[in-house]
């Protein structure tokens, strides 16, 4: 009871701290805010029975380029549309689920650590530390961090614990993580910290590998099915990402997001139509790296001014810093030395142009050439840090006890205190430190004095407690100076349940100023998404489009292709060129059935009629007369034609892309067979 | 005793701080921030409405001007 006590208590602390994102009062934010729009736009039409792999508001229509790396095949996740068919919108469902997730991760931190230091009350600090970083805030402007953070930390707990005990839970555990670490999002991030970790720990542990390697061959050849299994379901839930790049490499599709931030019009085109899939050095380290989101300034000072809005903040529990500190007079250990090259590795790689280790990876290893926004990187530093730190205090715990001499105690609390008083000058060179840093810097010196001089004799529960309360001081203060900061972005998203109806004419103006959550960055696409209803015809520069769409969008005047793609239908007849646009249903052309995947009309021409959806074209785009195939033309450089003989005819425009629907339904059932396998296997001890 | 001084914690801080501030481009880190800060925050007072004393402390501490926005962005 008490350790239910235990952990649930900081859940509740975090919640009510954090009460206004989480009950909704506050919108999320950036690219939470992109997440929700595609977990919203996914969940709702599953609901209406279409898995979506096309959206025909924005763009002038294109792929559902976000359906393989926004987490929404994880089992989890599924809880969003279980909330709505309870009664829950979709953006409380939305923020619920984000919550739980974060709350699973701290949980598995808490056994990651206990594996790594063989103690609950430390293990127990480490959650809270994890909980009272600025994970948990962040989530609400980029959730991408725990997208990539939850899943690597079971993934190193399963590692860890299948490293001591080769069973089959274990290795299921691993591979569940694996599965959900390639199905969430791009694979790359973990990647780099999985190949930070192999090197230091080649180096560090050379002996224990061999060892390592013996076990898993003998666990592979004892296992062999399974092994296999678990080989199968990795490929599985690859399918989604593997789909998309298959649809990516057939050339249909281009990313000018990627090309054009920071090229001149001309190499933002060659670029893109060149269909370049990896991006160049320049256009990874030109921005999004951790050196240009984080400042040792603010790590410390001005903790109250956090804006919400801002995607890379990061901030750790003072009191880790002060037991980092503490630490400069233990012993060199083995799991110091992994942690912290860890964490200088990672951090070094996120600094992109800065340090010469990514420019080195960027030559040497293909897969840094697919990835940009270094200072998500910067989220694996968080858990390594307080590890680090919790290590450090168990280690510094460990000096103390009966066998100490009185002299020896007070070499140690003088010490202590001189420790302090540096670091309390340290603190004193940033602009701005909040008071609670002080007066945990002030508990901690008397707490830890108290601790080596034997007066108070408490159980190390108690003395568990009492760090607690130190490490959790200082961020219960940022966190609600944090949420007060975020009042005055108080709006709505777009939360209710909708079954998309066809509209003939697109808007010519933005429909809403308040999709712009975050004042500079303008987030229209994903409200129309969340809203289901059409944009403006316009391109832009999106992270995903057809290249015929690009292409024209790039060599016409805006307001000429403004004019032309306001109708979605238009109708030319064999004697003229001039196109007759549709404004609305009528005897001749009405629609029988729309969903994003697929538009179904009904005709009846007096005469022969080429009919031209004005939605992208592309050749996973199938086309069918009274239910029989026909060709689908490209008309007018990028839309979608058909000729349509007089008479009633029925005509239909609909999406196949590779791997179709199923990829992403197989994709859910593989990840709940291998999370109920798994978690029967480990309750089996198998 | 050297033995007993290089086996502790502060040798390895000091060799990590070391490493850190000789290979990692800090100026560049500073400058990149400059910019982005600039290109969100940027009105012509180094001020951002809902946080101005943060961003335009960082401005000025790292020494950036108008002279620098019109040199490197």
């Amino acid at each position: 009871m008490f350790r239910a006590f235990a952990f649930v208590s900081p859940c509740v602390l975090w919640i009510f701290l954090m009460r206004d994102f989480v009950f909704g009062f506050i919108p999320v934010n950036m690219d939470t805010n992109t997440i929700y729009g595609v977990t919203k736009f996914y969940f709702n039409n599953v609901l209406n029975g279409v898995v979506p792999l096309w959206e025909p508001f924005v763009s002038l229509g294109r792929p559902f380029y976000a359906i393989a790396i926004c987490n929404l095949f994880n089992p989890v996740t599924q809880i969003v549309p279980l909330l709505k068919l309870a009664g829950v919108n979709y953006a409380n469902a939305f923020v619920i689920y984000m919550v739980v997730y974060f709350f699973i991760g701290c949980i598995g931190f808490y056994f990651l650590s206990r594996e790594v230091l063989k103690d609950r009350y430390m293990a127990y600090l480490a959650y809270l530390g994890l909980m009272f970083s600025s994970l948990g805030a962040s989530m609400f402007t980029q959730f991408t961090f725990l997208e990539i953070g939850v899943p690597a930390i079971w993934f190193f707990f399963f590692l860890l614990r299948f490293a001591r005990q080769q069973t089959q839970g274990n290795f299921l555990g691993l591979t569940f993580f694996i599965m959900i670490l390639i199905s969430s999002y791009l694979p790359f991030y973990f990647m780099t910290v999985f190949l930070c970790f192999l090197f230091v720990f080649i180096f560090l542990y050379t002996k224990e590998i061999p060892k390592f390697c013996s076990n898993l061959y003998h666990f592979f050849f004892k296992f062999w099915r399974l092994s296999l299994f678990c080989l199968i379901g990795i490929f599985l839930a690859a399918a989604p990402l593997v789909a998309y790049k298959i649809l990516d490499a057939g050339g249909d599709v281009v990313a000018p997001g990627r090309h054009c931030q920071y090229s001149s019009p001309q190499e933002c085109y060659d670029r893109t139509m060149g269909r370049q899939a990896g991006m160049s050095y320049d256009e990874i380290t030109r921005s999004g790296t951790l050196g240009e989101r984080i400042d040792m300034q603010y790590l410390f000072g001005h903790t109250d001014k956090m804006t919400y809005g801002s995607d890379s903040l990061l901030f750790l529990p003072v009191w880790i810093y002060v037991v980092i500190g503490l630490s400069f007079f233990l012993r060199l250990k083995r799991l110091t030395v992994l942690l912290s090259s860890m964490a200088l590795l990672i951090g070094l790689t996120s600094l992109g142009n800065a340090s010469a280790l990514y420019a080195f990876l960027y030559r040497h290893i293909f897969f840094f050439a697919y990835f940009r926004n270094l200072f998500f990187l910067g989220v694996f530093l968080i858990p390594i840090v307080i590890l680090l730190g919790v290590y450090q205090l168990q280690m510094l715990l460990s000096i103390g006890g009966d066998n100490l001499g009185v002299s020896a105690k007070k070499g140690i609390i003088f010490g202590v205190i001189v420790l302090h008083a540096i670091f309390f000058w340290f603190l004193k060179h940033f602009e701005g430190v909040p008071t609670a840093s002080y007066v945990t810097l002030g508990f901690s010196a008397a707490a830890l004095a108290i601790y080596y001089s034997g007066i108070a004799r408490f159980s190390f529960k108690i003395w568990t407690g009492i760090f607690a309360i130190l490490l959790i001081l200082q961020p219960v203060w940022i966190l609600k100076a944090y949420a007060l900061n975020a009042r005055e972005f108080a709006s709505v998203l777009p939360s209710m349940h909708v079954t998309p109806v066809f509209s003939w004419v697109r808007p010519q103006e933005p429909a809403v100023n308040s999709s712009r959550i975050y004042q500079f960055v303008p987030y229209e696409d994903f409200w129309y998404d969340m809203s289901m209803t059409d944009a403006p015809p316009q391109v832009g520069y999106p992270q995903s489009t057809t290249r015929w769409t690009f292409d024209l969008a790039e060599h016409t005047p805006d307001n000429i292709l403004a004019n032309y793609a306001r109708y979605k239908i238009v109708l030319y007849d064999d004697l003229s060129p001039v196109a007759k646009p549709v404004k609305g249903p009528s005897g001749e052309l009405s629609v029988d059935y729309f969903d994003v995947n697929t538009l179904r009309l009904k005709a009846d021409f007096s005469k022969p009629k080429m009919v031209v959806y004005n939605d992208s074209y592309t050749r996973s785009w199938k086309a069918y007369l009274d239910g029989m195939p026909v060709e689908l033309l490209r008309v007018n450089e990028a839309f979608k034609g058909i000729r349509v003989p007089a008479g009633e005819h029925e005509i239909e425009f609909s999406y196949h892309p590779p791997g179709g629907t199923w990829v992403y339904i197989t994709a859910t059932v593989v990840l709940f067979i291998f999370l109920f396998w798994s978690a029967l296997m480990i309750y089996w001890r198998l | 005793m050297i033995k007993a001084i290089l086996g502790r914690n502060i040798v390895w801080w000091a060799l990590l701080a070391l490493l850190l501030s000789s290979i990692v481009n800090w100026r560049l880190c500073t400058i990149e921030r400059g910019k982005y800060l600039l290109g969100i925050f940027y009105n012509g007072y180094y001020q951002n409405t809902s946080d101005g004393i943060v961003y335009k402390d960082y401005l000025k501490t790292h020494g950036i001007t108008h002279e620098f926005i019109k040199e490197n962005i």
